[in-house]
Formats: structure tokens, C-alpha cells, sequence
């Protein structure tokens, strides 16, 4: 088990290598290859997760991390101004675990989803490969410079997956997500350089997130909590928890800086759309867990009400968008800004339910919106249509689609007994329980599961019940149900959500040590 | 013992119906639901108490439990339910589907009897939406049908509504104390008792949320009965009993008069429907209504004696609905709903009229039929109620009491037009009542008779009492009370033969009567003011998207279209404020070097000249300065 983290992390990078030999007519290996390299992340993650111990319980962040892998990796005298120390430093607590065995999950699916992909072969799935080890790498990384590499990687393989394997506009949308998170990134950097000057491992200074969770400052630096210098009138430590919710909120995405998301969904190809709303989105999320959270709980008190006023104009401006929209693919897309809206008013809660809630929210939401977009593609591949005005009755065609449709669909909307319901309702019990903000914020953020009903609802009305009707007498033929390998896909999903959704703790035992231990982390800072 | 049966009494229905699925097989569906049955009476007869829970969050563990109420309950829907699935055997018999069907009525037993025996306000929410689901599912059945999704959607849509303020309230209180059902203690504040009570009028369809209840009439019609009659809507009435002694008294008050007025509401819409199933459907708005205001006056048990009577005699009716719609599906091309292709089938149908009428004097409240017993407990629980709070409170009885007289009124009305008098449609072919058809229909309507509740057909109680023994106001009380009731009720059923007897002038000419009294045949609008809603919502939707593309989205182009004219315009300056002096102090030492070239090239005698013109002037420099 000895640096199985590593393995994890780089197996994909090692076969993206390895590809790079291979003559690009044989495009069947590379599918092949991309498959077993992320089987095997997957099996060594589920390795992991049984030999993660769930009890651990320590004094500090530096305690709370398992299968810790750290050495110095780059090491930069810059003579008088000082030196740069980073480390190549892993590990996995109670929070990265599930979003690791996630990562392995969704991209494996997003492989399969690959499956016919043939145009420049070796190209793509070389690049997913290099997106797979970026994406984990962000997962597993307890370094913030490692950290930010993976995060900025993620953007190349993405710009190109889109902007080369993409729909009719790809090239907008691929260069609109690109600068948007690239501004994103910006904020991050400024907040991540402040950091490095102020956190200190012994004597020198350090990028380990570790220490800057354990708030090791040193003192009279910018970001020193007990530092009196203001910035335009802010403290720094202000500025720098309002960089990063920005940072990461044009990740997760949060309301105003989400429009991004529709376009670069509706362009990408089905597997890319799969991996960007089941992980990407998430490691946005975890940033604001992890960095924003983990490192400035003082600031996360002052500003609860504000990041939880952001999570509900999410949930209500996604969720009415997601009723406006005529195109299936762009419904769902909106729907996840809607639905990552819980992921922040759960944060903001500050209790215990509420961030275990943002995080199995995240997990659920990791599963859910992969497969609506699965679904969104089976009927794109056939027409390679999705408006919604385009179809009708589709139940009486495609029973099995149907089945499948109206599992996500209701785990979507929150049906009890299915993984969207359970992060819910724990972030909602969050926000009712919580005394950073008034009761508003929870009725609200409650009324959110009423309109994601109505989209979703409204959506199975006008394209699966009714009369049996396709636009074009063209897709008549192509009008079959569900293929074996869709049905693979689908079905492990299905399993999961259902499992999720009748017994959470599978999850949550994983992260309720961590989750209780961030809590009292935080509750230090109470005024 | 009794968790081996609860267990199997709880999961056979849904095993039942997924292998009846899988296997194409309708007896597997049966089989799971008579024996979930017999096993809730066996639980019954060990009459022991139940108490399970396992830990579902890292601090919240949700239980089952299994008091005396939740067993008779059980006991009833168990019965319904195996009643239900008798006779849609023959109902279904055609129809393709009817594999799909049953797995959904599997799924609506299980979720059911789940919602009966949940022990944590969140648990009871999670089955409170299952059965919501299945409600959905089985509305939108024949999905191809116009209009049949948009009825389902509309219908799981206000629940949904409902469902908000249910689940902001169990929230709230779970903020406050513990949602454990059988270790709440304390009374709850005003707010989460009327959210948590919104949530119980969404699902027993009271004002003013009765709208879908309506809607739900498209589905096949042994599942009104099932669920939209006997079981389902009552579960917000079996929420309110079971939170009623946390109720804030506001909201009991609250509660009491949309229960009075959504009772008169449904009797007086009843009286002018000609769609025998909307009938019943705001029948059993109005009864829910009467359920509703018992729990608000605080006469608990008689509501619950209520739920249990209703459900017997309206499962009957609407399932002799069905055995009615059947046969005319069978031997009519007109609109097989519709009262006014009906008119003198007791021929036809002799034990569907004889149950009929048997579960129709029930309904309608007469002496030595269940529903009179149940009813009168209500109103003098209401009585006693009123008695106590002051004059104004009597209002909630008077309502009442005319509700009784409405209902009676209605009853009449359909058993006249419906059964009475000379067919009004010509009949294609003949039709015999099967068993499967048969059986369910006489065993509610005995069922309905006084005499399964208590010998005395007068009495206010039956021998079941003692399972939901929990009263604040007693419904012993003044004759005077059950005089007046049944002077109303006589009064209705006399009035209504008076109208519609078959040879009255109402009835003879009734095939060609069309909407009078538009508002009440329309519900008095509940319905167009949901559609008005949804309009609204989805054009706010369209302009929400709109601002999003222009105004969100424009700024982002904005920032982006002026980053790049601001990168062109420092482009220009670029090229002609910096470019430009470099380059021109290019050209000008070009030029001024071209110019002393020239000098060079030309003859000596122009080159002695420019030397002449060298010497004057350093020459006059030297001399004048």
C-alpha cells in the first residue's frame, strides 16, 4: 500500500505517456488503454477506501490525513529575496476520500461514454488522461502549489476536448470557459502567493495546506489573523476569503459568475459534459471546502450570511432558468447551478449536518448529473436534436430510456429514497439548524425543491408522455431504445443513487470524523 | 415474531408487484398484498406494541413504530388495497399495461402502509413523498391520453407546493426539539404548526390546494378509490392526528375553519358536476374537510373514526364508479363518465346499485349507516367545541350541519340520475357483473353498515375506539345536535327526490343539460387559478432567462468585446504614439542624413561654397557671442 496515492494520481498520466508511442490508425487501442488505466485507478481507490481508517481522530490538521505521502520536490534559492519550497505532498482525510472514489467512478464512466470516438483518437484520450490525473491530483493534494498546478491543468485537456470534439459553437464556449476560469485562477494565485508569505513550516516559509489549516502564521505577516494592517479599509484575510469564494465560486458555478456553464456544456461532447458536471464543479466546491473554509474559518463567520444569500440566489435564479430552457442538455445544465446552490448554503450553515450535507450533495450530485447528461446524449446521438418541442411520447418508444430517465429525473427533484434527497435535506437542516443566518435563507433554499419539480416534470410531460411524435421523419430509424453499453452506464449509476439514497451512512461514515473535527475547528473562532 | 411480520407486511406489497412485473404475472401482486394483509391482522390479534429504529444520519435515527392506531390503520389500507387489487383485475383485464400497474399499486401499498408506521417526522416525510411519486404515476397511467400529463403534473405539482411548508416546518422544529413522534412533548410554536399544517391540506386536498384532487380523476378509477379516496389523501388528516396534541391553538382555530370551509366548498361543487367521478371526488374534498375541522375542534378521535368509516363507504362508491364506467366503456361509444349518458342502470347492474346505494346512505349520513355515526361525533365535537370558545365559534358546527344538508342533497342526486328513471344512451350489448367485480363492491358495503362499528347504530364510537383513544373535547352531548343533523339529512334526501325524481322535469330533460352554474361545475375557479399560476411562473422563467443571456451574460461579452478594443486601441497606441517617434526619429536622421549627403556628392565648387558658408559662420559665432 506504500504510495498507492502516487499510483492513483499518475497511473493515467504514466498510459497518457505510453499512448503517445502508438501509431494513431490503431484508435482502438487508445480506448482500450484509456479503460484499463482508469479501472485500475478505480480498484486502487476502492483498495484505499477499505483500508481507510474511519475512526481517525487527531489534535490537529496534520493529524487528520492518512496515507500522507510528502517530499520536497522544487527547491529555489532566490538569494536575498528569500526561497521557494514546494513539496510534492499527498494525503486523503475523511472529505477527499469520497470525492476520490467519485473521480475514479465518473471517469471511468466518461470512458465507456467514449466508446465510439474516432475521429483523432489518440489526441482525446490522451488529453482525458492527462484531465483524469489532474482532476484526482486536485483531490489529493495537501500542497497548495501542487494544488493550483492540478486545478490550472485541468483547464488545457478541457479547452481542447471542447474546442476540438465540440458541438457547432465550440470554439466560443471553449475560449469562454477557458478565460473565465482563468480569471477564477487569477484571484486563487494572488491569495495563494499571500499565503505562502505568511504560513510558516519551522522557519521557512511553506505551501503546505496543512499548515495553513493549522493557522502555523507567522507573526506580523499579511495574513496573520492578529495583523493590524487593512488593505482599501479590509483586512487582508477579508480580501483573501472573498478572492477565493470568487476564485471557486466561477468554478462551482455560483450566481452571478455561471455563465460559463450552459455554454460550455452544450457544446462539449457527452463524456466531456459528464466529467465537467460530475467533477470539475465538484473541485470547485472542494476548493471553497478546503481552502477558502479550512483556512479563514474566522472569515467564514462574518461572511455566513452572505455566502449563503449567494447559494439561494443560486438555487432559485438556476432552478427558474432550468424552466425557460427548450434545449434538454441546457436544462440540466442550469439545473446543477441550481443544485450546487445547496452545496454553498450548506457551507455557510457552519454545523456539522450542514457540511457533511454540501459534501454528500456534491457525491450525489457527482452521480446524478453524470447520468442526465448520458441521457441527454442518448437522444442527441440518435437525432442529434435535443430540443425539447422536437420529441413526444417517447415512453411508448423507449420504455427502458424512460425507466432511467425517471430515476435521475426524481433524483434530481429530491424524491426521497434517491441521493439527491439526502444532501438536501441535510444541508437544509443545516441551514435551519444554523445561527449564522435568519430563517429566510432555509424557507427559501426550501422552495428550491418545489421548482426543480416543475422543470423536471414539465420536461417528462412535453417529451415522454403524449403521443408518439419526432420532428424529423429521418430519426424515425434511429429511434431505438437503450444499447448495452448506455445500459452499463447507466445501470452502475442507477445502483449507486439508490444505494446512496436508502443508506447515506456508506458515505458519510467516511467523512463524519473530519466533518466533526473542521466543526470544532471553526467553532474556535466563535466570537 | 412481530418483526418478521412487520417487516413482511411492510415489503410484500412492493415484492409483490416488482415480481408480478418482472414475471408478467398479476397473481404475484395479489399474493403479496393478501398476505401483507393477513399479517396486519395477525398483528392486530397479538395487539402488541413495536418500537425499531436504525441510524440513518450520524445523529438522526429513524424508527418504525406499530401503537394501536398505526395497526388498525394499517389493517384498513391492507384491506382497501387487497380490495383494489381484486378489482382491478378485471378492470385492468385489457389493458396492456396493466403489469406496470400493479407494480405501482405494489409500490403505493408499501410507501402507504410505510408513511402509517413511521416514528420520526422525517421518515414519515420520506413516504409522504413516495406516495406523492405513485400518486403521479398512477394519474399519468394512460400518459398518451390528451390532457393526462398535464393532470398528473398539475397534481404532484401542489403537493409539491405543500410539501415546501411540510418539510421548512418538520425543519423548524427539528431546529427546536426532537421530531421523534413518540417523545415530542412540547407544544410548537405558531409557524412551524402551520407549515407543517399547510402541508396536511396539500395532501388531503383542502383549500386551497383541492384543486388537484380533482385533476386526479383522470386516473383509472379503482386508484381514485385506492388512493384518492380511501387512503392517500387522508394521510395529511392521519399527520394532524398525530401532531395534534403539539399544535399551537392558533393553528388548530386555523385549521378548524378551512376544514368547515373547504367541507362546504366540496358539497356545494358536488351538487353541480355531471362527471360521476368529479362528484365523488369533491365529495371526498368535503369529507376530508369534515376530518380536517374534528382534528382543528380537537375531537381526534372522532376524525380518525371518520378516515376509517369514509374509507369504506367512498372506496365503495368509487369503485362501484368503476364497475359503472366499465360497463358503459363496454356497451357505449359516449363518455363513459358522464351522468348524463347514465339514468336507470339498476338493471343492469343490480349488486352495483344495491352496494352502491348501500355506501351512498353512508355517505350521505343516515342513521344505521357507519357514516352517520362518525359524522355526528365530528359535529358534536365541534358543538362542544364551539360551546366553550364563545358564540362566534359556532360557526364552524353551522357549517357543518349545512354541509351534512349539501351532502345528503348531492347523494340524492346522483343515486336518482344515475340508477333511476330510463337509460338515457342506447346500450350496444349486454354485460354481467364477474366476481372479481362483485366481491370487493359487497364486502365495503357491508363495511359501511352500522354494524361493523357498534350495535348501537346511535352511538358516536365504535368498539375500535380504544386504538386511537385520545380526545380533548368528549362528542358526548346534546340530542338536540343529532336531532338537527337528522332532520337535515332527511330534509336533503326528501328535497333531492323532489328534484331529480326519475319523472321530474331535472331529470327527463337532463341528457341535453349543459353548465349552469359555471363556477361551481368549475370548482369555483381553484383549478384555472393554478394554470393562472403556472403561466405566470413560466413567464417569469422566460424573462429570468432572458435577463440572464442579455444582461449577465451581456456584461460578460461587454468586458469581453472591451478587453479586446482596449488591447486594439494600445495596439494603435502602440504602433503610433511609441512606434511612432522611434520611427520617425528614424526617418528624420534619414533624412537629415540624406540632405548632408547631398552635400557630398555634388561639384567642388558647390563643396568649397558650403565650406565659405562653414567659416562665416563659426567665424560670426566666435565674433558676436
Amino acid at each position: 500500500m506504500q504510495n498507492i496515492l502516487t499510483y492513483i494520481f499518475l497511473f493515467p498520466l504514466l498510459i497518457a505517456m505510453v499512448m503517445l508511442f502508438i501509431p494513431s490508425e490503431r484508435w482502438r487501442v487508445f480506448r482500450r488503454l484509456s479503460f484499463a488505466a482508469i479501472s485500475i485507478q478505480l480498484i486502487l481507490s476502492v483498495l484505499l477506501a477499505f483500508s481507510f481508517d474511519k475512526e481517525l481522530n487527531a489534535e490537529n490538521w496534520a493529524g487528520m490525513f492518512q496515507f500522507v505521502e510528502q517530499v520536497n520536490w522544487i527547491n529555489l534559492d532566490l538569494g536575498s529575496v528569500g526561497s521557494i519550497q514546494i513539496q510534492y505532498f499527498l494525503g486523503v482525510d475523511g472529505i477527499s476520500m469520497p470525492l476520490l472514489m467519485l473521480s475514479s467512478f465518473v471517469l471511468l464512466i466518461g470512458v465507456i461514454s467514449s466508446w465510439n470516438i474516432q475521429e483523432k483518437a489518440k489526441g482525446y484520450f490522451i488529453l482525458y488522461l492527462i484531465l483524469s490525473s489532474s482532476i484526482v491530483g486536485c483531490f489529493i493534494a495537501l500542497d497548495f502549489f501542487l494544488f493550483y498546478l492540478c486545478f490550472e491543468f485541468m483547464l488545457l485537456p478541457m479547452f481542447f476536448l471542447i474546442g476540438i470534439w465540440g458541438g457547432a459553437r465550440r470554439s466560443y464556449a471553449s475560449i469562454k470557459f477557458f478565460l473565465y476560469t482563468l480569471l477564477g485562477s487569477l484571484f486563487i494565485l494572488v491569495v495563494m502567493i499571500g499565503l505562502y508569505l505568511s504560513v510558516v513550516d519551522g522557519d521557512v516559509n511553506t505551501f503546505s495546506l496543512v499548515k495553513m489549516m493549522d493557522g502555523a502564521y507567522e507573526s506580523g505577516s499579511i495574513l496573520d489573523p492578529s495583523s493590524p494592517e487593512l488593505i482599501f479599509g479590509y483586512s487582508a484575510r477579508v480580501l483573501a476569503f472573498i478572492f477565493l469564494i470568487i476564485g471557486f465560486g466561477i468554478k462551482l458555478p455560483a450566481v452571478p459568475v455561471h455563465t460559463w456553464l450552459p455554454d460550455a456544456h452544450v457544446e462539449a461532447p457527452t463524456p466531456i459534459s459528464v466529467v465537467l458536471a460530475g467533477l470539475l464543479l465538484k473541485v470547485g466546491a472542494y476548493g471553497l471546502l478546503r481552502i477558502a473554509y479550512g483556512i479563514f474559518p474566522d472569515i467564514a463567520i462574518d461572511y455566513a450570511g452572505f455566502v449563503a444569500v449567494v447559494g439561494v440566489l443560486s438555487i432559485i435564479y438556476g432552478g427558474m432558468n432550468a424552466l425557460a430552457q427548450r434545449d434538454l442538455k441546457r436544462m440540466v445544465a442550469y439545473s446543477s447551478v441550481s443544485h450546487m446552490g445547496f452545496v454553498l448554503v450548506g457551507l455557510a450553515s457552519l454545523t456539522s449536518i450542514g457540511f457533511s450535507g454540501s459534501l454528500f450533495h456534491m457525491v450525489s450530485h457527482g452521480l446524478i448529473s453524470p447520468a442526465l447528461f448520458l441521457i441527454a446524449g442518448v437522444i442527441y446521438d440518435r437525432t442529434g436534436n435535443r430540443q425539447m418541442e422536437n420529441f413526444s411520447g417517447l415512453a411508448s418508444k423507449m420504455p427502458v430510456y424512460t425507466f432511467f430517465m425517471a430515476i435521475f429525473f426524481f433524483a434530481g427533484l429530491g424524491l426521497p429514497g434517491l441521493s439527491g434527497f439526502v444532501g438536501e435535506l441535510m444541508v437544509l437542516m443545516g441551514a435551519f439548524g444554523s445561527s449564522q443566518f435568519s430563517l429566510w435563507i432555509g424557507i427559501l433554499a426550501t422552495s428550491g425543491i418545489a421548482i426543480s419539480a416543475a422543470y423536471f416534470l414539465w420536461t417528462i410531460q412535453r417529451m415522454f408522455y403524449g403521443k408518439y411524435f419526432v420532428r424529423e421523419s429521418t430519426w424515425e430509424p434511429n429511434m431505438l431504445d437503450l444499447t448495452a453499453r448506455e445500459k452499463l452506464m447507466l445501470i452502475p449509476l442507477t445502483v449507486l443513487v439508490i444505494v446512496l439514497g436508502v443508506y447515506p451512512r456508506l458515505m458519510l461514515d467516511y467523512s463524519n470524523e473530519t466533518i466533526e473535527f473542521f466543526i470544532q475547528q471553526i467553532s474556535r473562532f466563535y466570537p | 415474531m412481530n418483526k418478521v411480520l412487520i417487516i413482511s407486511l411492510l415489503f410484500l406489497p412492493l415484492l409483490g408487484g416488482v415480481f408480478g412485473m418482472l414475471f408478467k404475472n398479476t397473481s404475484y401482486s395479489i399474493g403479496g398484498i393478501g398476505l401483507s394483509f393477513a399479517a396486519s391482522m395477525l398483528l392486530i390479534i397479538n395487539g402488541s406494541e413495536f418500537n425499531t429504529a436504525i441510524q440513518w444520519l450520524p445523529d438522526y435515527s429513524l424508527g418504525i413504530q406499530l401503537d394501536s392506531t398505526a395497526a388498525i390503520l394499517v389493517c384498513l389500507v391492507a384491506l382497501i388495497s387487497l380490495l383494489v387489487h381484486v378489482f382491478s383485475l378485471e378492470y385492468m383485464r385489457e389493458d396492456n399495461g396493466k403489469h406496470r400497474y400493479f407494480a405501482k399499486l405494489g409500490l403505493f401499498t408499501f410507501s402507504m402502509i410505510g408513511l402509517l408506521l413511521a416514528n420520526h417526522l422525517i421518515l414519515l416525510f420520506v413516504f409522504w413523498e413516495l406516495v406523492g411519486l405513485t400518486s403521479y404515476l398512477l394519474i399519468g397511467f394512460w400518459y398518451k391520453k390528451d390532457g393526462i400529463p398535464s393532470s398528473a403534473r398539475q397534481a404532484f405539482m401542489v403537493n409539491r407546493i405543500a410539501d415546501v411548508a411540510l418539510l421548512a416546518g418538520i425543519l423548524m422544529l427539528n431546529s427546536q426539539g426532537t421530531i421523534q413522534i413518540s417523545e415530542m412533548t412540547a407544544t410548537w410554536l405558531f409557524v412551524p404548526s402551520i407549515l407543517v399544517a399547510i402541508g396536511a391540506f396539500g395532501k388531503s386536498a383542502q383549500l386551497p390546494f383541492s384543486g388537484w384532487l380533482t385533476k386526479a380523476m383522470v386516473g383509472p378509477t379503482p386508484v381514485s378509490a385506492l388512493i384518492h379516496a380511501a387512503t392517500m389523501v387522508a394521510a395529511g388528516v392521519y399527520l394532524l392526528f398525530r401532531v395534534a396534541p403539539f399544535l399551537h391553538p392558533d393553528a388548530l382555530i386555523i385549521i378548524a375553519l378551512i376544514g368547515a370551509v373547504t367541507a362546504f366548498y366540496g358539497g356545494i361543487c358536488a351538487l353541480f358536476q355531471h362527471d360521476i367521478k368529479k362528484v365523488l371526488a369533491y365529495s371526498t374534498i368535503s369529507q376530508l374537510g369534515y376530518m380536517v375541522l374534528g382534528i382543528g375542534v380537537g375531537g381526534v378521535s372522532a376524525s380518525i373514526f371518520h378516515l376509517f368509516t369514509h374509507a369504506f363507504f367512498k372506496a365503495g362508491l368509487f369503485l362501484g364508479a368503476g364497475a359503472l364506467i366499465h360497463f358503459m366503456h363496454k356497451v357505449s361509444f359516449e363518455d363513459a363518465q358522464d351522468m348524463r349518458n347514465m339514468g336507470g342502470l339498476r338493471k343492469q347492474l343490480p349488486w352495483t346499485f344495491r352496494t352502491f346505494l348501500v355506501c351512498s346512505l353512508a355517505l350521505a349520513g343516515l342513521p344505521f349507516f357507519s357514516g352517520f355515526m362518525s359524522k355526528e361525533a365530528i359535529i358534536l365535537s365541534a358543538w362542544n367545541w364551539a360551546d366553550q370558545l364563545g358564540t362566534w365559534a359556532y360557526i364552524i358546527p353551522d357549517f357543518a350541519l349545512i354541509t351534512a344538508f349539501l351532502t345528503a342533497l348531492y347523494v340524492g342526486r346522483m343515486v336518482l340520475l344515475v340508477f333511476y328513471g330510463t337509460t338515457r344512451v342506447e346500450l350496444k350489448s349486454s354485460f354481467v357483473e364477474s366476481n372479481a367485480l362483485k366481491l370487493p363492491l359487497i364486502v365495503l358495503a357491508v363495511g359501511s353498515l352500522w354494524i361493523a362499528f357498534n350495535w348501537n347504530p346511535l352511538a358516536h364510537a365504535s368498539w375500535f375506539n380504544s386504538f386511537w383513544m385520545i380526545e380533548r373535547y368528549s362528542s358526548d352531548g346534546s340530542l338536540i345536535v343529532t336531532f338537527l343533523s337528522i332532520l337535515l339529512v332527511g330534509v336533503g334526501l326528501l328535497l333531492s327526490y323532489g328534484l331529480f325524481k326519475p319523472d321530474s322535469a331535472y331529470a327527463t330533460s337532463y341528457r341535453d343539460v349543459t353548465g349552469r352554474f359555471a363556477s361551481a361545475l368549475n370548482g369555483f375557479y381553484v383549478v384555472w387559478l393554478y394554470d393562472r399560476i403556472g403561466v405566470g411562473l413560466s413567464y417569469a422563467a422566460k424573462q429570468l432567462h432572458s435577463f440572464d443571456q442579455k444582461v449577465i451574460d451581456g456584461a460578460i461579452h461587454l468586458l469581453g468585446v472591451s478587453t479586446v478594443v482596449f488591447s486594439k486601441t494600445i495596439a494603435l497606441v502602440d504602433r503610433f504614439a511609441v512606434d511612432g517617434p522611434v520611427n520617425g526619429a528614424a526617418h528624420l536622421s534619414g533624412f537629415i542624413g540624406k540632405r548632408f549627403a547631398a552635400i557630398n556628392s555634388k561639384d567642388t565648387q558647390t563643396q568649397l561654397a558650403w565650406l565659405l558658408v562653414g567659416v562665416i559662420l563659426i567665424l560670426s559665432w566666435i565674433l558676436f557671442f
